[in-house]
């Protein structure tokens, strides 16, 4: 008898649970199937929308084929996106090292006031990196650094403070005789970072990277800011916002298009969650302390 | 000439605001192809002694001399030291060959060259089985032998080991043990060991330093130490159980331990004089139960630990311990005679906590 009511029991939980699952996974799946639904209809508006209209019925290109050969003020998409790209893989590269070096001194190295720095390094987390546009706009404004590299600048602590923290619980967490040895074995402390360190903290690593990259990506307030005189040198997020009509409000916005442009966004962003999804679920697994 | 030279060295370490000093003007003296275990309790600055010399800290007083140079200011890459540490550092990422293979490496050494004494040093070790493994795969002996194959691998002739027996258990230990002295015989090359473990430093030493308080307590051969302790602190340290110290007071002939009477050892009979204070120290395997024994006691508690047991015997103030074989079964509260080997004793001088004959040594030279 008890047997049978666990038993029972045992598959009331696991319904419950699946019904529970299925109604989030809804909530979560839909937003990106309707995207991705919209990017291949012709109609450019939102209004007609009933639960027929979820399964397609014809397939069209037109946006896609839009976004790719149309060519606004001189610039055009896939310009755009390799800008977009270029950019963010700057702001990856340069978080990474930035917040790894940054990690290791408040783990390792004597420095004075350490505690104190760490602290604040973690309060100023908190503050919205929205919020600092204006100030940095015009702090940019007076060195001349509107262009490039005054984003990779601006973007790179958005992404480093934060990381600069996870990686120096990481590096905490790796004992300082791997590169104790690495140093007795002929390489500088620098080296030894940069071998033995960076390897072992290779979680902390991904993440920052693809914080960095995403954040970089897909700003769009910053870089508007920063960059909208000159169109050769737009973002992907500058020009979608431009190309899908979003701007002027007297014509409506042709959303298909919009949806198309996140579509092809959201590939090399989808390549690189891929890419790294082992060591992402390493780097929070080693967040929670969670031996691999 | 020295190989390896501490010469009065001083670290301090802050913990929490807390200024802790750790070393306080240490000197140590290590000839070339020597086996040095540096023996101290836990949290006495032992692994501080070692990365000072790899140069991984920096003393805030004194030098250190390598091969008969000062090394001061030489950076850790280019000491030519190796370390086997207490954790092993295996890099995980890597296998069991690139582990080995990694000093060299990072010296660019032609590749061929590489594998050629990659293979000497795991074959020598018997890991050649190992190579291809991933460091997860390895049991804490064979890490601990490839731990000790990189080391060996750049042919650096200072070895310096950061109790590298104490993650295995007991059976490899003594195995790992062996091996260590054969290599050590057959490579000759100045091994400075640290441990806390007594068995361990007593059995691999050529020579023994004893780490207490922040100096060198007692340096030389570990049996010479172990017989005759050269402070009240290395005698209470050294030894398992350490040896039996006792307050005394010399008579005519004889000293007085509580109202008893033992005979003054002939080479004492100079150095000491009626109405001094003394501590009497006697080890507990010079000590045995016998009827015609001068001390007399009760027992107050038995230790059986196989082979022998500890017997911990109340006479008067002082408690001490007597080992003996296990043959006789010790009840609580038995009233016992205890015999002492009159030639092993050792006294101390309360006031200056120092081996008396030591002292007497020390005053001959100073004249």
């Amino acid at each position: 008898m008890a047997i049978r009511r666990y038993k029972i029991l045992k598959i009331l939980r696991l319904l419950f649970s699946y019904i529970i699952l299925i109604i989030m996974s809804f909530f979560a799946i839909f937003p990106l199937y309707y995207v991705f639904m919209t990017s291949f209809s012709n109609a450019p508006n939102l209004i007609s929308l009933s639960i027929s209209d979820l399964i397609p019925k014809h397939i069209y290109f037109t946006a896609y084929k839009y976004l790719i050969s149309t060519n606004l003020y001189g610039g055009s998409f896939p310009l755009w996106v390799r800008n977009s790209l270029i950019l963010a893989s700057s702001t990856a590269i340069i978080s990474v090292l930035l917040a790894l070096i940054t990690g290791y001194a408040l783990s390792r190295l004597d420095i004075p006031a350490k505690k104190t720095l760490a602290t604040f390094i973690y309060i100023v987390t908190f503050f919205p990196y929205t919020a600092t546009a204006v100030p940095l706009y015009l702090l940019f404004a007076k060195f001349h650094l509107l262009n490039y590299i005054g984003l990779i600048l601006a973007y790179t602590p958005g992404t480093s403070i934060f990381a600069a923290f996870i990686a120096k619980l990481s590096i905490d967490a790796i004992p300082s005789s791997y590169e104790e040895i690495a140093m007795i074995d002929g390489l500088s402390r620098f080296g030894a970072f940069l071998r033995i360190v960076m390897r072992l903290a290779l979680p902390v690593v991904a993440l920052t990277a693809i914080l960095g990259f995403t954040g970089a990506y897909l700003d769009f307030a910053l870089a508007y800011s920063f960059l909208l005189p000159n169109v050769k040198e737009w973002t992907a997020t500058i020009g979608l916002y431009y190309m899908a009509g979003l701007l002027n409000p007297a014509s409506a916005p042709q959303y298909n298009i919009f949806a198309a442009g996140a579509v092809l966004m959201g590939i090399p962003l989808m390549a690189l969650f891929i890419v790294s999804q082992r060591m992402m679920t390493k780097a929070y697994s080693n967040l929670a302390g969670v031996k691999q | 000439m020295s190989y390896v030279k501490l010469e009065n060295i001083w670290k301090e370490y802050e913990v929490k605001g807390k200024k802790t000093q750790v070393l306080k003007g240490l000197n140590l003296d290590i000839e070339k192809g020597e086996f040095v275990v540096v023996l101290g309790p836990s949290g006495e600055g032992k692994t501080t002694i070692l990365k000072i010399i790899a140069g991984l800290l920096r003393q805030d007083k004194g030098h250190v001399y390598l091969r008969g140079e000062l090394a001061d200011d030489v950076p850790p890459k280019d000491r030519r030291v190796a370390m086997v540490p207490q954790n092993y550092a295996i890099y995980p990422f890597m296998s069991v060959y690139d582990n080995i293979a990694f000093p060299l490496k990072v010296a660019h050494v032609p590749k061929e060259e590489i594998k050629k004494r990659v293979m000497e040093v795991a074959t020598m070790l018997r890991i050649d089985n190992l190579l291809d493994r991933k460091p997860s795969q390895l049991s804490g002996g064979q890490m601990q032998r490839v731990a000790i194959a990189r080391a060996l691998v750049k042919g650096a002739d200072i070895i310096l080991m950061d109790e590298p027996l104490s993650n295995l258990d007991a059976q490899v230990r003594v195995l790992a043990r062996e091996e260590l002295k054969q290599l050590q015989r057959n490579l000759k090359p100045t091994i400075i060991y640290v441990t806390h473990d007594q068995v361990e430093a007593l059995s691999l030493a050529s020579k023994l330093a004893i780490l207490h308080d922040g100096i060198i307590q007692a340096y030389g051969d570990p049996m010479d130490i172990y017989r005759e302790p050269n402070n009240i602190w290395v005698a209470s340290f050294l030894g398992n159980p350490p040896m039996n110290l006792i307050k005394g007071e010399v008579g005519k002939d004889y000293i007085l331990l509580e109202n008893m009477r033992i005979p003054i050892p002939e080479k004492f009979k100079k150095i000491i004089s009626e109405g001094q204070k003394i501590i009497v120290g006697i080890r507990p395997e010079d000590l045995m139960i016998n009827d015609n024994g001068i001390l007399e006691g009760t027992v107050e508690m038995v230790e059986d630990l196989g082979p022998y047991s500890i017997i911990h015997v109340k006479i008067g103030q002082n408690l001490i311990r007597v080992i003996e074989k296990s043959v006789a079964r010790r009840e609580r509260g038995e009233k016992v005679k205890i015999g002492i080997d009159i030639a092993k004793l050792t006294l101390f001088n309360p006031s200056t906590e120092k081996n008396v004959l030591l002292e007497a040594v020390e005053r001959v030279i100073r004249k």
